[in-house]
């Protein structure tokens, strides 16, 4: 009783060490799993329709792309 | 970095990040939704408009 007291000073929430260290681990894994759905969603996006234009507007990625396109067509 | 918990309670921590993410979320989605180009449902007489545009620009 004496050591559970002692292992919680300091503690404000009234988490042991242990108790913290465990739920801090799951805490990292869901927010890295968060992080890499996050991720791959802004990857589908930018590649649908990016979000930066170019210096002439969206025109411009729009005919790079196409260009870029239109290239591998022709070398395909 | 596991001292944290020691200072903020987590319950308090999740529901409040739950709530800020989720308010966020439907934020980010509904502005999206509201712009012609992003509109992914592309129903609005805007992204029509716009979508004809592009149609024409690129034929």
């Amino acid at each position: 009783m004496a050591d559970n007291a002692n292992e919680r000073t300091g503690s404000l929430t009234g988490l042991s060490a242990s108790e913290a260290q465990a739920f801090h681990k799951l805490f990292m894994v869901s927010f890295i799993i968060f992080t890499l759905i996050a991720v791959g969603a802004h990857y589908l996006v930018w590649s649908w329709r990016p979000w930066v234009p170019g210096p002439n507007g969206y025109a411009m990625i729009e005919d790079t792309l196409r260009l870029a396109s239109t290239l591998v067509s022709f070398k395909a | 970095m596991w001292r944290i918990w020691l200072l903020f309670d987590p319950r308090r921590v999740l529901v409040a990040m739950a709530a800020f993410l989720f308010v966020l979320a439907i934020l980010i989605h509904f502005i999206l939704l509201s712009s012609p180009r992003y509109n992914w449902l592309g129903t609005t007489p805007a992204a029509v408009a716009e979508l004809t545009v592009d149609t024409v620009q690129s034929a």
